[in-house]
């Protein structure tokens, strides 16, 4: 190991050595400067003649060394207008001052790695960069939510398959059952901490790592995509800039009608019907069971309490009141959200630092709900050594605290009632038990058993309080061991600690049913709670901590004229380790801090105060950690020729404690290598239409990790795993498999960057192919060797598609332009082999993702063949070829070719359209979102929710109940059946699951609305402050466009969509 | 300036340098444990869900302890397994698959494999060394007791004379999951069995412990009887039946359990020396319960009880709504047929053996030992048997009468037909009446087909 350091050290040296033996020329030096005098950093300066280039460093300074006599060289920069400076005659010290332009799309673009900042022209690789810009075109407390519809590539996972399915992919999936999120960097290393943590505002930019060259540094965990952010740090040479942001955005209620419901009378209407069937007979029978108010009203016309008339009268009644209108009135509120943050950017001579803090307070938009964040960013830079050394320190915290209504509140029925004319709250059955038992149960003995919700909504007696803090502390030390040789050594510390208390205090409904529940009443009357009186406190706590180590050498030398290398190889460590506790404390009192606990015995069965039941009373408490621990070798160069060709290559060495596998498997040699042309700087290239044209191809593979897996033999065990002995006991979670390796994913991107003459068009189109190998999956194997699915490196699938960026200057006239900015995505992505065939067709169509088909993709839907009705409003389907109402034999059957391929859940083609109209100060923009070439499962009406339990949750919330069969003659023109007494659980599941229920979800939304206007000291000198950023936003416009006929969002096929939200906000400058 | 240059390569080298071997071998979650010490061993163990219930349901679906009440009642069982059973279909699994008969068996060797492979890599210290012994003991014992159950299902009946040329089944005694092996003779099946027992024998510590599935020398002894018995060897049997009533040969008095409880015995009791139970699950036809209404207890079975014999309200309840008789449990308080060991088969296996010898007062009198416990002291009378014929005939029948539901029927109508006992069965379904014939192949269970295309192994001849 160490000679390995060594060598590569003597190596560059080497090279370094190389350099001095060249003929006088002379040195350029520079300072680059805005027109205000600060400097620019990241400047790029070229030398036109040679095409040499470097980058201003963090001061604006930058060194050109052998240059001809007579150069010219041209420089520039984002946001400011390039600038030449021709026949330079001798070693002189520039000092050039760049005037700002009007945003362009041609500038410089430098994409972080988060090993190295390289500018995007160098690179071979495929990096989107978002700055800071685009990430304030929206406003929102999380960062990674402005990512949507502005990122090339990335899309948001809306309508999800399974559980392992990330909010976020890049490039599709590669994966089955493996982890599927892309690597979150911040700054130099991952975060290993919520990014609900990060303030976006001190966000200075977002790149996102899409193909092998540009990723594969990171290794065994860039299978996914990389996201690297980049936040702010100081400025050198610059009077301390003050900023002041503010925002507040309001947000509708959810639409309450977005689900259609049955009407009252329509459900009342089920309720006789299931009443006189005798549906509730067995309830009615047991005394006990939760009776809707209809049915007590029938029960007691039943029994003669009251007459039919006055049943009538009193159906009449509650059938008038639409539960919407409490929802709306006493739970739902408008979200209202603030958000602050004052900042000091700012430096010296030889140190820079940015200082902001930040305070975001959020009203959710259910009443008491609410949370509050508080942001504290401060980094400092010093330089020492003249330049030499530069040593980094910084501090990020932040501290959250959310406040939440621990009974949540969904009525059972559609004329459901929680307060009276007066706003008194009115009691309401839970689903479990009968009003009517609980207000005599116990005699007066027993705690009061009514379910008030306005009580609970109102007064929080469940309360959740999370509480959560979260540091970092980064130190960087960048020594220039020679000019053109730089040595770095990078170290994070990252701390977060979540504290969530759920108190139950004695006086909610939740507590008082538990002890209800559980309480005995001797025959003489003597009451004892085997459920401890007092409140149920629910403690979780998790803590999580990590380091993070690097030593890295960086070599960077332009030379010959032509030749520019730049070449960088180090080390880097990571102990992560978290740990997570669970606490729950019955009988709690609040003022002692005491609890009951002690006077529980676990291991007793207690009966239940009413009915047959019996339960343990568990107390759940439980501890757990994990140790995630890496160390790694990695090394990457690029060398460019000419600024015609650029080579580049990458490789890293991953090992981890990934369990039992032994040391020299732990490891995971990952590479890739890309070259890429820039034909316009060819001579013979003489377009004038396309004045730049560079073609791009990389190829690497990145790795992926599987934590479930191991190659030895591995067992487990839980609280729970007692055997009829009372003893502990494990279970083999792994059988040994020697032979396990990292899921790996194999790369293509060929690309090209363009851009027309003045850059009025400019662009790139991309092709990609990712194979995800050796990825973790089922294998049959013989049962005689004790399992008989074998998880390991069993199964493949391929991603492919096509990603393209073009911006265009519309309009540019003086005061006015129009610029439009255009992406769109092709994605598909097909499972390849799968070893483990699905066993009946029945879990094919509703859980495909388990066991997915060869040569679909994991997205695939399919459904039933629909058949229509027959005449008895019966669904009907394909068995063996043929019409079938045989349900049973339907949902078992293997015949593969019974079922219909419906499409996918992913959208083939997505991506946004964004014009943004300027006229002097006043920006206008909007974003325009489509996704295409993708299905949904839609909703329609379920005889088994409806019949079975038509107060379960949602049960009375049917789609297409009125289009339903009811007569014969129907069949021709509904595809809804019948309602079916007795319930046909597997008839309803063919009908749900059919073809029929299959829509196109191709649509096009207009995510939001931005105007910007920005009012500056330049033109109107009253201004106390230099400059004034004043915008309003408007998000969540809804769908504008969509090919399905029905009225649903197709994100949103089930749940309800984001309310709209209206922002306005200002930024100051002082 | 040098001098810097070296002192940071030597830091950089530092860097390098300071990762000990131990970093990497830190445990990823406190929820994984790589069994490695005697007490993760020993909680596989007690894993009693896949250790001591794995004996197959095939041979007790397919004895004649029961009947299927109609024709609907058998066509609607859950698998087709449980209709083929019922009328030993020759493809008797028609393409269902992952039968637990054979998977959870196999499973449960798998399990002993793994503790076997694992236990030289611990270091024991000397008072760890009744625990390493327990362990590798236990473990042996249970490769042996499961191993016995499949070929039960799975093989011909042991047969001295073809033995060596039966088919056996594959022995498994390495854990890797990537081997597959083939089936072995019979003769080398029972050899393996054997001495696994012998090494258990020798391990085990002759206690017997509170807790049911850990077994002891009376369970070995108690399972090296009723091997020997059905390998027809019964001087080995009657020898290890002694054996295993010098440590235990406690009897439950019946007159002290419940008739009417749906659960009269409990799990631990003075009978059982191992605790095991037929697969569960996958078959609802054998659940001993009253909601099990598919099937009854076979008239033919419950007509061998004495009127007053305390076993038939014990053993057998009422269902209240078909007026049908159920099979309640027998032996363990669990909702599973116990199939296990208990001191009732010793006592009956001592009998048989002594009647064998043509000791007919001895057979007999052991064979009222148990039988005193089964009836209420006023209705109580001994038996006697008049030839040796007669005393075999009897406590064949007491055979029956105490161990059923447990798949030793199945056993002893492979044995006592390879004797010539002519035992025929015969079921009435749906006016069709089906034959088994004394020593038709079908009584070897087909082995699954997943398992035959998967590892190529040769199937039975039905």
């Amino acid at each position: 190991m160490k000679k390995s350091t060594i060598y590569i050290v003597m190596a560059t040296l080497c090279l370094f050595s190389n350099v001095k033996a060249q003929v006088k020329t002379i040195t350029i030096k520079g300072r680059i400067t805005d027109e205000k005098g600060f400097p620019i950093s990241n400047a790029t300066i070229k030398v036109k003649e040679s095409k040499t280039l470097t980058v201003a460093n963090g001061k604006g300074l930058f060194e050109l060394n052998n240059i001809q006599l007579g150069t010219n060289i041209i420089i520039s920069s984002i946001g400011f207008k390039p600038s030449e400076i021709h026949n330079i005659q001798t070693d002189e010290f520039l000092n050039v001052h760049m005037l700002t332009e009007d945003k362009g799309l041609e500038e410089v673009q430098i994409v972080s790695t988060g090993y190295q900042n390289i500018p995007k022209e160098r690179a071979t690789g495929s990096f989107v960069l978002i700055d800071s810009g685009l990430l304030n075109r929206k406003v929102s407390s999380n960062l990674l939510d402005r990512l949507d519809g502005v990122t090339s590539g990335l899309i948001f996972n809306k309508n999800k398959l399974s559980s392992n399915t990330s909010d976020i992919s890049i490039r599709g999936r590669s994966t089955i059952s493996s982890n599927t999120n892309p690597l979150i960097i911040l700054d130099n290393f991952p975060y290993d901490g919520d990014l609900a943590n990060i303030n976006p505002q001190d966000v200075k930019s977002i790149t996102v790592l899409k193909d092998a060259a540009a990723s594969s540094i990171w290794g065994s965990r860039a299978g996914n995509g990389v996201i690297v952010i980049t936040t702010f740090n100081g400025t050198y040479d610059k009077k301390p800039v003050i900023s002041l942001n503010s925002n507040i955005s309001i947000g509708d209620k959810p639409d309450l009608y977005y689900r259609p419901q049955l009407t009252n009378q329509q459900f009342i209407g089920i309720e006789q019907f299931l009443f006189d069937k005798g549906a509730y007979n067995s309830i009615i029978n047991n005394g006990y069971g939760a009776l809707s108010p209809a049915v007590e009203i029938m029960l007691s016309n039943r029994t003669g309490a009251i007459t039919s008339a006055q049943k009538t009268i009193m159906l009449d009644s509650i059938a008038s009141f639409d539960n919407r209108k409490d929802l709306s009135e006493y739970y739902y509120r408008k979200s209202v959200n603030q958000q602050y943050q004052l900042s000091v950017n700012g430096g010296g001579q030889n140190n820079k630092y940015y200082i902001s803090l930040g305070y975001d307070k959020n009203l959710a938009n259910t009443v008491i709900n609410n949370n509050d964040r508080l942001t504290l960013n401060v980094n400092n830079t010093t330089d020492l050594i003249n330049n030499r050394l530069e040593l980094y320190t910084g501090v990020l915290f932040s501290s959250t605290n959310n406040n939440i209504n621990g009974q949540g509140y969904q009525p059972r029925y559609p004329y459901e009632r929680i307060a009276d004319q007066n706003r008194n709250a009115l009691a309401v059955t839970d689903g479990i038990l009968r009003l009517p038992y609980i207000a005599t149960a116990g005699n007066g003995k027993l705690l009061d058993w009514q379910y008030r919700p306005l009580d609970e909504i109102q007064n929080a007696y469940s309360y959740e309080n999370v509480k959560g803090t979260d540091y970092r502390i980064n130190l960087g030390i960048n020594y220039k061991i020679i000019p053109d040789l730089k040595f770095s050594v990078n170290y994070t510390y990252n701390k977060g600690m979540i504290d969530d208390q759920l108190n139950r205090t004695l006086a909610s409904y939740y507590t008082r049913n538990q002890i209800n529940t559980f309480t005995q009443i001797s025959p003489t009357g003597v009451v004892t709670y085997p459920f401890p009186l007092g409140n149920i406190l629910n403690n979780f706590s998790s803590t999580y901590f990590s380091n993070y180590g690097r030593g890295q050498l960086g070599y960077d030398k332009s030379f010959n004229k032509k030749h520019v290398i730049s070449a960088l190889a180090g080390f880097e460590i990571k102990d992560y380790q978290s740990s997570i506790s669970r606490v729950n404390l019955y009988g709690y009192d609040e003022g002692t801090a005491t609890n009951k606990n002690g006077t529980i015995n676990p291991t007793v069965l207690y009966p239940y105060f009413y009915g047959a039941s019996s339960a343990m009373i568990n107390q759940g408490n439980s501890n757990s950690g994990t140790t995630d621990r890496y160390r790694s070798f990695y090394a990457n160069a690029s060398y460019t020729f000419d600024n015609r060709f650029i080579l580049s290559a990458s490789a890293r060495r991953d090992e981890s404690n990934l369990f039992g596998v032994s040391t020299n498997q732990k490891g995971v040699p990952l590479w890739s290598g890309g070259f890429s042309w820039n034909i316009s700087n060819e001579k013979f290239y003489k377009s004038s239409l396309i004045t730049f044209l560079k073609l791009r191809a990389t190829f690497g593979y990145n790795g992926n990790i599987n934590k479930s897996v191991s190659a030895y033999l591995t067992a487990m065990s839980f609280a729970g795993y007692i055997n009829g002995f009372a003893q502990q006991y494990l279970e083999i979670q792994n059988p040994p498999n020697p032979s396990l390796k990292w899921e790996r994913v194999k790369n293509l991107n060929l690309g090209v960057d363009f851009a027309s003459k003045n850059s009025t068009i400019t662009g790139s189109v991309e092709y990609w192919i990712k194979d995800g190998l050796d990825l973790i999956g089922a294998t049959p194997i013989a049962p005689q060797t004790g399992i008989t699915v074998f998880t390991g490196n069993s199964a493949d699938m391929r991603g492919q598609g096509i990603d393209l960026i073009l911006n265009s200057r519309n309009l540019a006239r003086n005061d006015f332009a129009w610029t439009s900015n255009f992406l769109f995505n092709y994605n598909t992505d097909k499972i390849t082999s799968y070893k483990v065939k699905a066993t009946k067709n029945s879990d094919i169509v509703g859980l495909n993702y388990i066991q997915p088909l060869e040569g679909y993709s994991y997205y695939s839907v399919f459904t039933y063949k629909w058949m229509g009705l027959d005449n008895q409003g019966k669904p009907q389907s394909i068995l063996n070829g043929n019409t079938s109402k045989d349900y049973v034999a339907m949902t078992n059957s293997k015949n593969t070719d019974d079922l219909v391929y419906s499409g996918t859940l992913r959208p083939k083609y997505f991506g946004s359209l964004i014009n943004t109209i300027k006229l002097k100060d006043l920006e206008f923009s909007f974003n325009l979102v489509y996704k295409l070439g993708y299905v949904y499962r839609r909703s329609s009406l379920s005889s088994t929710s409806l019949y079975s339990n038509p107060s379960g949750l949602n049960a009375y919330q049917q789609f297409d109940y009125d289009l339903r069969w009811q007569n014969p003659g129907d069949e021709l023109k509904t595809d809804v059946p019948a309602l079916t007494y007795p319930i046909d659980g597997t008839a309803n599941n063919i009908y749900n699951y059919s073809s029929i229920l299959i829509e196109k979800a191709d649509h096009i939304r207009l995510q939001d609305i931005r105007l910007n206007y920005i009012l500056s000291k330049k033109k109107f000198s009253f201004l106390p402050f230099s400059n004034v950023n004043l915008y309003c936003l408007v998000s969540n416009l809804g769908v504008i466009w969509r090919e399905s006929k029905y009225k649903i969002d197709p994100d949103y096929p089930n749940g309800v969509p984001l309310p709209r939200t209206y922002a306005v906000g200002l930024k100051l400058n002082f | 300036m040098k001098n810097i240059n070296i002192s940071i390569i030597l830091i950089f080298s530092v860097f390098f340098c300071n990762c000990k071997k131990s970093f990497l071998d830190a445990k990823p979650s406190t929820e994984i444990v790589a069994p490695s010490s005697l007490s993760d061993l020993q909680g596989l163990l007690e894993n009693t869900s896949i250790l001591n219930t794995c004996s197959p349901a095939l041979p007790i679906m397919a004895s004649d302890d029961y009947i299927f009440v109609d024709y609907t009642s058998w066509l609607t069982t859950t698998t087709k397994t449980e209709r083929n059973s019922y009328i030993w279909t020759k493809d008797l699994f028609n393409g269902e698959n992952a039968r637990p008969d054979w998977n959870l068996g196999y499973k449960g060797i798998f399990y002993c494999n793994s503790i076997l492979e694992t236990l030289p890599k611990i270091e024991v210290k000397a008072d760890k060394q009744a625990q390493y012994n327990l362990i590798k003991g236990w473990a042996s014992f249970l490769r042996a007791y499961i191993l016995y159950d499949l070929v039960q299902s799975f093989a011909n009946a042991y047969d001295p004379n073809t033995a060596s040329t039966d088919l056996g089944l594959p022995i498994r005694l390495k854990a890797g999951v990537d081997e597959i092996v083939d089936r072995s003779s019979l003769q080398t099946t029972y050899d393996q069995i054997l001495s696994d027992l012998t090494e258990a024998e020798n391990l085990l510590g002759p206690t017997l412990s509170v807790n049911g599935n850990r077994p002891s020398k009376a369970s070995v002894y108690a399972l090296f009887a009723r091997i020997y018995l059905s390998m027809r060897n019964y001087p080995m049997a009657e020898k290890y039946a002694d054996l295993e009533l010098t440590i235990n040969s406690k009897l439950i008095d019946y007159n002290i359990l419940s008739k009417t409880a749906t659960a009269p015995f409990t799990t631990n009791n003075d009978e059982t020396v191992f605790y095991s139970n037929a697969v569960t699950g996958a078959y609802n036809t054998i659940l001993p319960h009253s909601i099990n209404t598919a099937i009854t207890v076979n008239p033919e079975l419950t007509g061998l009880y004495r009127p007053k014999d305390l076993r038939l309200s014990i053993f057998f309840g009422t269902n209240a709504s078909t007026g049908r008789l159920y099979f309640k449990r027998r032996n363990t308080a669990d909702l599973r047929t116990f199939s296990g060991l208990a001191t009732n088969e010793i006592y009956l296996i001592k009998a048989e053996c002594l009647a064998r010898r043509n000791l007919i007062t001895d057979s007999m009198d052991w064979l009222n030992l148990l039988l005193k416990k089964r009836f209420a002291p006023v209705d109580y009378t001994a038996t006697s048997a008049t030839s040796q014929a007669d005393a075999l005939t009897k406590v064949l029948q007491e055979r029956r009468k105490e161990l059923l539901f447990s798949g030793m029927r199945w056993s002893d109508l492979k044995r006592l037909n390879k004797e010539g006992a002519s035992i025929t069965l015969v079921r009435t379904l749906n006016g069709t009446t089906y034959t088994l014939p004394p020593n038709d192949p079908r009584y070897v269970f087909p082995i699954p087909d997943d398992e035959i295309s998967a590892s190529g192994i040769q199937q039975n001849n039905r």
